[in-house]
């Protein structure tokens, strides 16, 4: 699916997932639990502030000098025998990876996870040419089955998902005659999913980094399935977003060591798989022909703006593990592909602000993402700067607001006007007190916070008259 | 290719240093290879073939597929009876071996103390599938090829690519059997790669 | 010597809060300080701020640092409006004559437990209060401001005072400023899980260092009829202190 996985209004969308009581507890179970988690794998590594200096050097060097590693990548990927595509946009890499296909007659395609692979539309396009693709990482194998549900977390999709939707899933699509035990779950999908491997013609992974130095594909995964993708196929096709490089080795150490804790707590995953070029000729398994598709799709837009920063993300989710709103509203309420912190400031930027200026409003700017980020991404910062340019350059925000905020503009700086406003408030929302301490039913915007909390009266006697007073008493 | 001004940031030493300090390389290996549910066996040079012939005596020969290179005719007298090799003149049949074995044996090329990692470097034809396709992967480690963390990894792929030596089509950095927690945040092992994975530890003799 | 300390207040204990504006004042001055307090003085934009609007905030900045140039020390007991002073000197990076003042007021800003701990020299005030109390960390004094160990080191010498764990300290309680009004659905939601975990110790007192978020936190407390009290931590450190 591209990138926006929802219509309709950002409040509609917004209810919906208020009530979804078992998605709530999920997530903010998963956030619990990852984030001691996280907190143990840091600590184990030791000095993780230092390692995050290290990590934002390098991917802030990278994306500032990106032409440069993308010339260096692109050249040793082809020396080591893979075809190179540099897709402008979405349609650029769709026809790219369909041409592939007819070509090779591949009919059946496994895919492991890969979220660019979303962005662009990809599984549609094939299925368009008559292509079987089959999801095989747990969690997307699972959504896909279930009508192309769209994932709600970068790492963990099926977050929102109950084993027992999931049972009733495999019962109707998998012929699947037991419970919903997790572990039995994933037994079955291991059964039918290897058929599927064993069958499979062309295999298409994502890119967790693409090594400069070597033209090296990197895959951090834990399942495996990224593994089976990338052996038994005899075409391989990897698609990577055109900011994921790194430029040696030595800093895909310091990437994995951050990645892999920042995001899942874990010191390494099951298997960080580095691909270069093609199997040689007298090898047995391993893709024969290798294809990296190299994506832009309104990323070189980005550079060279304020919001540059954005493109060091590494996807690793960890801002979302920590958001306080992510935590209840979830995934899908974003409506994108990219949920939480990073996915309000990234699909602004790939999408433009008509379907998604509430985004950046949905934050409170607490800094927590900008706290986690193992690449010292100041996410709070780039939330704001998305705000001042829907109101300033986008002129995107609602009118009554924008009244509100000139008659502060005047309130704020002028003594006669704020003075006289507050001896307003004080009178007229006196009378919503009807006898009682605080306002527990405000009109207009007030509504919005006495539905659920009282609101204090402003007081007849500011601070600053007692302090007159003092003032004057002192003086005598 | 030109290369760039950068400013690095001066890396800090991982905390497996100070327990470095303590604790021999294989020790540290031992403790994080249980965190990371591998089972653990310990043995000697002396004694591996007698150890291995123990771990897969319920298990017929077809249905242990290995990769290891053949050396002396000790070695190759007990592949030969005990296991299938991974043999290239084979072609995709390997490939069906690998997926009715039960187990995949390989030695690594070194491991990673600090997580309890094995690295196998796929070059020599040693076939990606060995240590993927089956549900158990034996991997066999000398534990004078233990270093501390996956840096020095890194560090001598770099150095191959600066001497202009090509790297395998393939490395993998294993660390214990698959997982996924995708169901409710549940922890299954054992999903699409190896359920099960047995580090045997060797000792090499003084 | 005595300091002179130059009180910004915050539209909030103004209008809102003048007890919590009283307490700074009377513990200051028995902390030894002289107060001098502008009238002059509104509110540090951050509203307006916040939610986009530089062009309106800046009249309300420009006054501000007009009203604090002369100033020796500015002291805030508000963490969120001592950091909006601080991005003074960012938002006027492009004007040569209000960058220069505000990256001075910038470097004399001080929010409250900073100024009593590192200015002058106190971490236990001779005060008194007893029972049982949690402390909510405010997102922006800790994580934006840096002003994290102050307040605890602060509270944790106040004779007969028990500080309980909270779960879920450091999660933001869903204030935002205009963020509660404007996403008052999502709001409400992270208010009701700071209640439920405050209720989960059942605490005497809830301390905290930031008026709005206590508004929120105390409001929702108060729909839920909750006795807990509400408390700034100005007001706890000026319990029971001698004049």
């Amino acid at each position: 699916m591209p990138l926006k996985i929802k219509s309709g209004p950002f409040k509609q969308r917004l209810a919906f997932e208020l009530n979804n009581d078992f998605m709530r507890k999920a997530v903010s179970s998963a956030q619990d639990g990852l984030g001691v988690r996280r907190d143990i794998a840091t600590d184990q590594l030791g000095e993780w502030e230092k390692w995050r200096e290290a990590g934002q050097e390098i991917r802030q060097h990278t994306v500032n000098n990106l032409a440069h590693y993308l010339e260096q990548f692109s050249e040793q990927a082809t020396k080591s025998g893979a075809h190179v595509f540099f897709a402008k946009d979405d349609v650029e890499a769709t026809n790219y990876i369909k041409q592939i296909a007819e070509r090779k007659n591949a009919k059946k395609i496994v895919k492991s996870k890969s979220m660019v692979t979303e962005e662009i539309g990809l599984n549609a396009a094939l299925e368009s040419i008559g292509c079987e693709v089959v999801e095989t990482d747990l969690g997307e194998y699972i959504l896909q089955l279930d009508d192309h549900d769209p994932p709600s977390h970068v790492v963990v999709p099926a977050l929102h998902k109950k084993k027992e939707q999931i049972r009733d899933v495999f019962v109707e699509k998998l012929n699947y005659k037991k419970s919903a035990d997790p572990e039995e779950l994933a037994k079955h999908a291991r059964y039918t999913l290897r058929e599927k491997f064993l069958e499979a013609d062309l295999g298409i992974t994502g890119c967790n980094f693409g090594v400069a130095e070597s033209g090296s594909i990197c895959l951090v995964t834990n399942e495996g399935n990224a593994r089976l993708v990338t052996t038994i196929p005899k075409t391989q096709i990897t698609v990577m977003g055109m900011e994921r490089l790194v430029p040696t080795f030595e800093d895909l150490d310091v990437m994995v060591s951050l990645l892999t804790r920042a995001s899942v707590g874990q010191r390494i995953t099951s298997y960080v798989t580095l691909l270069t070029g093609p199997k040689k000729q007298e090898e047995v398994d391993g893709p024969e022909e290798l294809h990296v598709v190299i994506v832009d799709n309104g990323r070189s837009k980005i550079l060279g703006t304020d919001f540059q920063e954005i493109l060091q993300c590494i996807r690793c989710g960890a801002c979302l593990n920590v958001c306080p709103v992510y935590r209840h509203i979830g995934g899908h309420a974003y409506g994108s592909i990219y949920p939480g912190p990073v996915g309000a400031v990234l699909t602004p930027l790939l999408d433009g602000y008509e379907d998604h200026k509430e985004l950046p409003y949905a934050s409170t700017l607490c800094g927590a993402c900008t706290d986690v980020c193992p690449v010292k991404i100041p996410l709070h910062s780039l939330l704001l700067k998305h705000r001042q340019k829907i109101v300033e350059t986008e002129g995107k925000a609602p009118i009554s607001e924008r009244l509100m905020m000139k008659a502060f503009g005047f309130g704020a700086s002028t003594n006669s006007v704020y003075t006289g406003g507050s001896k307003m408030a004080a009178v007229s929302l006196k009378i919503l007190l009807k006898n009682k301490q605080s306002i527990s039913n405000g009109p207009g915007l007030l509504k919005e916070w006495t539905n659920s909390r009282d609101f204090p009266t402003p007081k007849q006697s500011r601070f600053r008259d007692w302090m007159k007073e003092r003032e004057g008493t002192k003086n005598d | 290719m030109t290369k760039l001004q950068r400013n690095k940031v001066e890396l800090p030493i991982s905390s497996v240093y100070s327990a470095l300090e303590t604790n021999s390389l294989k020790e540290v290996f031992i403790e994080s290879a249980r965190l990371i549910r591998a089972d653990i066996i310990e043995t000697t040079q002396t004694n591996l073939l007698d150890t291995l012939t123990e771990l897969i005596k319920e298990i017929p020969p077809e249905k242990v597929l290995s990769s290891i290179e053949r050396g002396n005719t000790e070695w190759d007298a007990w592949l030969q009876a005990n296991t299938t090799t991974w043999n290239p003149t084979l072609g995709s049949k390997n490939i069906q071996h690998a997926e009715q074995a039960t187990v995949g044996l390989t030695y690594c090329d070194h491991a990673l103390a600090e997580s309890g990692t094995v690295v196998l470097l796929n070059e020599n034809n040693k076939g990606r599938s060995v240590s993927l396709l089956p549900e158990i992967h034996v991997v066999l480690i000398p534990t004078n090829s233990i270093i501390p963390r996956l840096q020095k990894s890194m560090t001598m792929l770099s150095e191959r690519i600066k001497q202009g030596k090509p790297i395998p089509t393939c490395i993998n950095f294993i660390t214990g059997p698959s997982n996924s927690a995708d169901i409710e945040s549940y922890l299954v092992v054992g999903v699409h790669g190896p359920l099960r994975t047995i580090y045997v530890i060797i000792d090499e003799e003084t | 010597m005595t300091l002179r300390v130059t009180l910004f207040s915050t539209c909030l204990v103004d209008l809102f809060q003048p007890n919590v504006g009283i307490a700074t004042v009377e513990l200051l001055e028995k902390l030894g300080c002289e107060i001098d307090f502008p009238p002059a003085q509104i509110c540090c934009g951050q509203p307006a701020y916040n939610s986009g609007y530089l062009h309106e905030a800046k009249p309300a900045m420009i006054h501000l640092l007009e009203t604090f140039q002369h100033a020796e020390y500015i002291v805030t007991p508000s963490g969120s409006c001592a950091l909006m002073l601080k991005e003074y000197e960012h938002v006027f990076q492009d004007d040569p004559k209000w960058h220069a003042i505000a990256k001075q007021v910038a470097s004399k800003t001080y929010e409250l437990t900073q100024f009593i701990v590192h200015v002058l020299g106190v971490t236990k005030i001779d005060t008194s209060l007893s029972g049982t109390a949690v402390f909510h960390t405010s997102c922006h004094m800790t994580r934006l401001l840096g002003a994290k160990e102050e307040p605890k080191l602060l509270l944790n010498n106040v004779e007969n005072l028990t500080i309980q764990p909270l779960t879920g300290q450091s999660q933001c309680c869903g204030f935002g400023g205009t963020f509660s009004v404007k996403m008052g659905d999502i709001s409400a939601e992270m208010v009701k899980e700071k209640v439920e975990h405050i209720k989960q110790v059942s605490p005497d007192y809830l301390i905290g260092a930031d008026c709005g978020c206590l508004m929120n936190i105390g409001g929702r407390l108060s729909r839920e009829q909750q006795t807990i009290e509400v408390l700034h931590i100005a007001e706890v450190l000026n319990q029971g202190m001698e004049g």
